[in-house]
């Protein structure tokens, strides 16, 4: 036994609407009304939300049934199904409107009991329908509007047609409608570069989809803010851009982190290379890590791709010469102190003679470990000292030692 | 020291997932690509001695808290037919 319905007749000929109700009845139906007017079968459909309607064309009152039911079908979402008399059937022009009108279903007078079981099945069939249909849809609706990661439309004129609530707060509006009325021009109010957003829309004119499209953005109340842009171009069937669709992620903290990062590096960097002695990191098998500028000129020469201080510092570091090092010969022949850290480790200084060209100077050595303690190189510091060459190696080895030295 | 060159390889058990597979010594890995591109010493080590050798910076920033890219150049067709 299927759930009985609860119908709304709308019939001004009162023997219409008793045959109407009575079949209704007779079918184990639930009979709201009947409605003689249009706009009073309206009030009754949005007061009482019946679960379909049945709906004479010819009303009495202002309002006839296509208009009536063309404002049930729009405001309340209910299924109506018209009826009409025989002649009225063979009017093309009334059913253009009839099918124009949203109505589901169609019987002409005189309703049997057939037509009328046939349309409520119909009616049943398209509520489920539509209650699955709006169950999908929220559950759609509920991730756009869960969503951590901002999601918008906007159309390729510069507005924003949709968006969802983190995206609006990501740039400072307090809600999805605040943002949408509040931005006119997405290239003057959001993009901090000019053109940027017109970048965008070229890159998706020419590859529908363009991902990690990094840009400083302005939130509403003017701080700038990295974001990270995932763009998809709807086109029409002419291949014209309708509009896109951006999935975007807040990357500020990253950014800022990268740059404060850079900073730093740079600072270590610029350290090292204001000093004039050559200082060097090198592996245990004496291959050069890393190598300040003075260290560069002196190996390469001033000429040496390599001796030209670039300006990108993590590019710097990433291209440090690879030479063996160092070429130079004690001043007595024997090991020199990067020789005997190899055998020795531990601290070691003395003086030396640098290869090519013989240039005097004190070496100092000292151990490099890793975070662990294992030592795995040695920072060299090559001083020109053209008098401590001269002394005593001992003296010196306490000099140039790391841990007692003094400031030039 | 010398790195392994992992590819991608259709295995044949049952579970027919990708994994990697050494272009050198034939060892095999069940590693993603991004596990493969972050390789700590001790897991890149190749025995092989065609397999290439690690750059001494590679192996200095490894030693550093730092890891080995351990991805063969065509990883993708290595070991696709055809
Ligand atoms: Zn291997
Ligand atoms: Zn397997």
């Amino acid at each position: 036994m299927t759930q009985p319905l609860r119908v709304l007749v709308a019939e001004d000929d009162s023997v219409g609407a008793a045959l109407l109700c009575g079949l209704l009845v007779r079918e184990g139906h639930m009979v709201i009304g009947p409605a003689a007017m249009g706009e009073e079968a309206v009030r009754l459909a949005r007061d009482e939300r019946p679960d379909a309607v049945l709906m004479d064309i010819w009303l009495a009152g202002d309002m006839n049934g296509v208009e009536a039911t063309r404002a049930i079908t729009a405001d309340f979402d209910i299924p109506v199904i018209l009826v009409t008399g025989a002649t009225e059937a063979t009017d093309h022009d009334l059913m253009e409107q009839v099918v124009g009108s949203g109505a589901l279903g169609f019987m002409s007078k005189p309703v049997t009991g057939d037509a009328l079981r046939m349309n409520l099945r119909i009616v049943r069939h398209h509520t489920r329908l539509h209650a699955r249909l709006r169950d999908s849809e929220q559950r759609y609706r509920s991730i756009f509007d869960n969503a951590v990661v901002g999601i918008y439309m906007a159309d390729p004129e510069g507005r924003y047609l949709v968006s969802n609530r983190a995206f609006a707060e990501m740039l400072g509006w307090s809600g999805p409608g605040d943002l949408v009325s509040g931005v006119r021009s997405i290239d003057a109010q959001v993009y901090e570069v000019p053109g940027r957003r017109q970048e965008l829309l070229a890159r998706l004119r020419a590859e529908g989809t363009v991902a990690g499209f990094v840009s400083q953005v302005y939130g509403r109340d003017g701080d700038l803010l990295w974001v990270s842009e995932h763009c998809t171009a709807v086109h029409d069937w002419a291949g014209e851009l309708l509009h896109y669709e951006g999935i975007v992620v807040n990357v500020t903290a990253r950014i800022e982190a990268e740059q404060r990062w850079r900073t730093t590096l740079g600072i270590l960097r610029s350290t090292i290379d204001a000093m004039p002695d050559h200082v060097v990191l090198l592996d245990l098998e004496r291959n050069v890590i890393m190598a300040n500028a003075s260290w560069v000129r002196q190996m390469c020469g001033a000429g040496h791709p390599d001796a030209a201080p670039s300006a990108d510092m993590a590019g710097q570091v990433e291209g440090a010469v690879m030479v063996r090092c160092p070429e130079c010969m004690s001043e007595d022949g024997g090991p020199t102190p990067l020789d005997r850290f190899l055998r020795e480790g531990g601290h070691q200084a003395g003086p030396v003679r640098l290869l090519p060209g013989g240039e005097a100077c004190t070496c100092s050595v000292s151990p490099y470990r890793a975070p662990e303690g294992t030592v795995i190189g040695a920072v060299l510091v090559l001083r020109h000292d053209g008098e401590g060459c001269l002394a005593g190696s001992e003296r010196l080895a306490a000099r140039a030692d790391m841990t007692g030295r003094r400031g030039v | 020291m010398r790195k392994h060159q992992f590819a991608k390889i259709d295995c044949n058990c049952t579970r027919r997932a990708t994994h990697l597979k050494c272009v050198f010594c034939g060892v095999m890995e069940y590693r993603s690509l991004d596990e493969a591109r972050r390789m700590t010493l001790g897991q890149a080590e190749c025995q092989h001695p065609d397999a290439p050798q690690v750059p001494p910076q590679e192996k200095f920033r490894a030693m550093m808290g730092g890891s080995l890219d351990c991805l063969a150049p065509d990883y993708d067709t290595h070991f696709k037919p055809d």
